[in-house]
C-alpha cells in the first residue's frame, strides 16, 4: 500500500497522535490514583507532584486525565469498530446488490439519519441503562447510517467497474469479490470513515458523559473530567484546562491524520499515474 | 462596492447584537423574579398526588390546607379561620376564612373544603395521601362556614398533617386537578414548560399579607454547573439549595448568600431487600465506617449537621442529639462488626444517585471510598431524575441510593411513617416489628408528652438498628440577587416567595 504518501499534515498527525498514546501510556508509571481523595490537596494548583493540580476531592488530576483519556479511547474504539464492520456490510450489501435489499436497507438508514446521533444513542442509554458497555453499543450503532451510506455509493461507483465484472465472469464468490477485490479499492474513503467516526465518538462520548450517563464515577473520561470541573472554571481554571487541552490535542491529531489526502486529491494522483 | 456593503451590514449586525447585551442592570425590573431550581415539577398538578420535595416546595406558595406552617415552626390557621379542639381530641371544628377566594375568582365554599378532605384523606376512593388520614372517622358539615373532622383515635400531630401541600384546599368544580391548578395561595400557577420553565403570578385577591412581587419564574436549571453563571449572566435572580463549588464562585459577586440548613435527612438509603443489608452487623459496619465528618468536609466544606437517625435537629423536641455520635467513625469497631457478619470478606453493592444533585453524587463518591475499607465494593449509578423517582422510590429497585428525604409536615411522622413495615412510601422495606410498635404507640399517644417520648423511641431503634447510614442535614445556601431581600429559611422543605422583596 504505498499509495499512501505521507505528507506534513500526516506527520504532524502521526506525532501528535504518539504523543497522546505515550501520555496515556505513562498513566501506568503515575503513582497517584486516581481516586484516592485527599483532604490536604482539595483544589490545589499544579505542583511537582501534581503537574496538573488536584480537583475538589484532592485528586490528582494529571492521572484522571490519563485515565480518562484511555477510557475515552477505548469506548471510541470498539464503538468505531462495531459501526465499521455493519457499516461496511450492510454497505457493501446495498451497494453492490442494489435492487429491493438495497431499497428496504436504504430506507431503514434514512429513517435512522433523520435522528441525530447524539439522540440516537441517548435513546439507546434510557433504554438499556447507562455504562461504558451500552455507551460504546450506543455509538457503534449511531455511526453505523452515516458509515453504510458512504460505503454504498462506493460499492455502487466499483461494480460497474471493468475488473469487477472480469472477477464475475471468472466465477470468483460474490463474499471474496466484495471484500478481497472491491474493498481495498475504496480504502481511502473507508479510512477517512473511519477517522471521521472516531473523532466523532471520542466527542460524542465526552457530550454523553457530560450528561452524566457515561461512565460512572468515580471512573472518569474526558467528558466527565470537563463536566466535573465546570462548575469551578473561574476558581480552579487547571481543572478543565488540562483535559481540555489533551481533548483538543488529540481530536487535532486524529483529524490531521484523516485529513492529510483528500478523496478527491487521491483520486486525480491515480489517474495522473 | 459590493464587499463594502456586505462589510456594513456585517457590522451593523454585529453591533445591534453588542448593544442588546448592554441593557439590564441599571433597570433591574424588580417586578419579575427568576429563580433557579433544579428539577422540574412533577407530572401531576393535582396536590393530593405531588411526590417530589422539589415540587411540594415551590407548590407552598400556590396550595394552602386548613392551616399552613409558618416559618418558626408554628401552625397557623390559612383557610380556615380558627379551629377548635374538643376535650378528648377527638374532634376538629374549622371554620371557614371570610371572604377567602380560589385562584379562579370564586369563592370557597364548604363543600370544597368537604370535597378536599374526603380526596387527601382517601374517603372517596383515592390513596390517603398519608397513612395517617385513615384515622378520620366523619366529616361532617356543621354549616356553611363550619366543618368538623372526627378521628378514631386522638392524634396529637394531627394538625400539622392538615399543614401541608398534600392536604391542600381545592375546588370541588375543578375537573381535571391533574392539568388544571387552582389553589388559595398567595401565587397562582400560571403555565409550564416541561423541563424549562414553570411560571407564577401574583394572587390579588389573596386572604392574607400576599406577594410583594408579581411575576415568578422558576427556570430548571438541570446542570448544576451553569448556574453560578447564570446567576452572574442575570438570567437567574435567585437559587435555591447551592453547592459548595458555587457558592463559592458567587463568593465576590452581586450576589447575598443566605445560610441555613436543607432540612433534609441525608444518608445512604440501604433496600433492605437487598440480601446483605438484611444482616445487621454489615449495616452497623457500614455506619461505623461512614465518617459524616469527612463527607462533609468533601463535599460541603465541612459545613452540614451531623444526624444518627431519621430526624433532623430543627425538629426540636423530637431531635436527640446523643444520636449523632453513636456511630462515630471507628474503623476497628466496622471490621468487628464485618467479621460477625455474614460476609466477612465484603461484598459488592451499587449506589443509585439521581444525576441532577451534585451533593448526592459527590456524597457517593466519598462513600464508595470509605466502603473500600472495610472491602465492600461500591459501584456508582448515576441516573436522571425521572429514573430515580420510578425504579427507586416508587419501584424499589435498587440496593443504595444516596437522598435526601425531606419532611411534608412539622410532625415527626412526617419522618417516621415511611419506615412502618406496610408504609405505602416505604422505599428501604424497612420492616422490624418493635418500630412498628413504637410508632403505633406514639401514633395513639394521648398526650404530647407520651407521643414525644415514643416517637424518640423510634428514632433511637432506626439508630440502634443501623437501618440505614445516617450522614448528614445538608447545608443550604441561597443566592439572592442584592436587588432582592427577605430569604426566610422555614424548618421545613418550602420556599416563601411572599418574604422576598425588592430593595427600595
Amino acid at each position: 500500500m504505498n499509495k499512501y504518501k505521507l505528507n506534513a499534515q500526516k506527520i504532524t498527525g502521526i506525532a501528535i497522535v504518539s504523543l497522546m498514546i505515550i501520555f496515556i501510556l505513562a498513566g501506568f508509571l503515575n503513582r497517584n490514583s486516581f481516586d484516592t481523595m485527599n483532604k490536604e490537596l482539595i483544589l490545589k494548583g499544579p505542583s511537582l507532584l501534581h503537574p496538573f493540580g488536584c480537583d475538589e476531592f484532592g485528586r490528582d488530576i494529571l492521572k484522571r486525565t490519563q485515565t480518562g483519556m484511555g477510557i475515552s479511547i477505548a469506548v471510541s474504539f470498539f464503538s468505531v469498530c462495531i459501526g465499521t464492520f455493519f457499516g461496511t456490510v450492510i454497505g457493501a450489501l446495498c451497494g453492490y446488490f442494489g435492487g429491493i435489499i438495497d431499497d428496504i436497507l436504504m430506507s431503514i438508514i434514512d429513517v435512522l439519519f433523520a435522528i441525530p446521533s447524539l439522540l440516537l444513542a441517548l435513546v439507546f442509554v434510557s433504554l438499556f441503562g447507562s455504562g461504558m458497555v451500552q455507551v460504546t453499543l450506543a455509538l457503534g450503532i449511531a455511526i453505523i447510517p452515516s458509515f453504510s451510506k458512504m460505503m454504498r455509493s462506493e460499492f455502487r461507483k466499483q461494480r460497474e467497474l471493468e475488473y469487477v465484472k472480469m472477477a464475475k465472469l471468472l466465477n470468483i464468490s460474490t463474499a471474496r469479490i466484495l471484500f478481497v477485490h472491491i474493498l481495498p479499492n475504496v480504502m481511502e474513503t473507508f479510512v477517512n470513515c473511519v477517522f471521521i467516526a472516531f473523532n466523532n465518538c471520542i466527542l460524542a462520548e465526552a457530550g454523553l458523559s457530560f450528561l452524566g450517563i457515561g461512565v460512572q464515577p468515580p471512573l472518569a473520561s474526558l467528558g466527565t473530567l470537563l463536566s466535573d470541573a465546570g462548575g469551578y472554571i473561574r476558581s480552579a481554571f487547571y481543572m478543565v484546562s488540562f483535559p481540555a487541552v489533551m481533548l483538543i490535542l488529540l481530536l487535532l491529531g486524529i483529524g490531521l491524520i484523516s485529513s492529510g489526502e483528500s478523496f478527491h486529491h487521491a483520486y486525480s494522483k491515480r489517474f495522473k499515474n | 462596492m459590493k464587499k463594502l456593503r456586505t462589510l456594513v451590514l456585517f457590522s451593523l449586525l454585529a453591533l445591534t447584537t453588542v448593544l442588546c447585551a448592554c441593557t439590564d442592570d441599571k433597570a433591574k425590573n424588580t417586578d419579575s423574579i427568576t429563580i433557579g431550581i433544579a428539577q422540574d415539577i412533577d407530572e401531576s398538578l393535582d396536590p393530593h398526588k405531588m411526590v417530589a420535595a422539589g415540587t411540594k416546595e415551590i407548590f407552598f406558595n400556590v396550595f394552602e390546607g386548613l392551616v399552613k406552617p409558618d416559618s418558626d415552626g408554628n401552625i397557623v390557621p390559612a383557610v380556615a379561620q380558627s379551629v377548635e379542639v374538643s376535650e378528648d381530641k377527638l374532634s376538629y371544628t374549622f371554620k371557614l376564612r371570610d371572604g377567602i377566594k380560589f385562584h379562579d375568582g370564586k369563592a370557597v365554599t364548604i363543600e370544597d373544603l368537604e370535597y378536599s378532605i374526603n380526596k387527601f384523606a382517601g374517603r372517596s376512593g383515592s390513596e390517603p395521601v398519608s397513612s395517617a388520614f385513615s384515622n378520620i372517622t366523619e366529616v361532617n358539615v356543621v354549616s356553611n362556614d363550619t366543618i368538623e373532622i372526627k378521628l378514631e383515635k386522638p392524634d396529637s400531630a394531627f394538625l400539622s398533617y392538615l399543614a401541608s401541600v398534600e392536604a391542600a384546599i381545592i375546588p370541588k368544580n375543578n375537573a381535571d386537578p391533574d392539568n388544571v391548578c387552582i389553589g388559595t395561595g398567595p401565587y397562582k400557577y400560571v403555565s409550564r414548560t416541561p423541563l424549562q420553565n414553570v411560571v407564577f403570578e401574583k394572587f390579588d385577591d389573596y386572604w392574607g399579607e400576599g406577594g410583594n412581587i408579581k411575576n415568578v419564574t422558576f427556570k430548571i436549571c438541570t446542570n448544576p454547573d451553569t448556574i453560578a453563571m447564570e446567576l452572574e449572566g442575570g438570567t437567574l435572580d435567585m437559587c435555591i439549595h447551592l453547592t459548595k463549588g458555587q457558592k463559592n464562585e458567587l463568593a465576590n459577586s452581586d450576589f447575598k448568600i443566605y445560610e441555613g440548613t436543607m432540612n433534609l435527612v441525608q444518608a445512604l438509603y440501604l433496600n433492605h431487600d437487598f440480601e446483605p443489608f438484611k444482616d445487621i452487623y454489615v449495616r452497623k459496619a457500614m455506619n461505623y465506617v461512614v465518617s459524616s465528618e469527612e463527607v462533609m468536609d468533601f463535599v460541603s466544606d465541612g459545613y452540614g449537621t451531623k444526624i444518627g437517625t431519621s430526624i433532623y435537629p430543627n425538629f426540636g423536641k423530637y431531635y436527640d442529639e446523643t444520636l449523632s455520635s453513636v456511630y462515630d467513625y471507628d474503623l476497628e469497631a466496622a471490621k468487628e462488626c464485618m467479621a460477625q457478619s455474614a460476609y466477612p470478606d465484603g461484598f459488592n453493592m451499587t449506589i443509585t444517585v439521581p444525576s441532577n444533585y451534585d451533593q448526592h453524587v459527590d456524597t457517593a463518591q466519598v462513600l464508595k471510598n470509605e466502603l473500600a475499607q472495610i472491602g465492600i465494593n461500591a459501584e456508582i449509578q448515576k441516573v436522571d431524575w425521572d429514573t430515580w423517582i420510578s425504579d427507586v422510590y416508587l419501584g424499589r429497585k435498587y440496593e443504595s441510593t444516596v437522598i435526601g428525604v425531606d419532611a411534608a409536615n412539622l410532625s415527626a411522622n412526617a419522618l417516621l411513617s415511611r419506615f412502618t413495615s406496610d408504609a405505602s412510601d416505604n422505599f428501604t422495606n424497612y420492616s422490624n416489628l418493635s418500630y412498628d410498635e413504637a410508632y403505633k404507640a406514639a401514633v395513639d399517644s394521648f398526650t404530647d408528652e407520651d407521643a414525644t417520648a415514643n416517637y424518640k423511641k423510634c428514632a433511637s431503634i432506626l439508630n440502634s438498628d443501623a437501618a440505614n447510614v445516617y450522614i448528614q442535614d445538608l447545608p443550604d445556601f441561597v443566592a439572592l440577587n442584592k436587588a432582592f431581600e427577605g430569604y426566610t429559611f422555614y424548618p421545613l422543605y418550602v420556599m416563601d416567595l411572599t418574604k422576598i422583596k425588592a430593595v427600595k
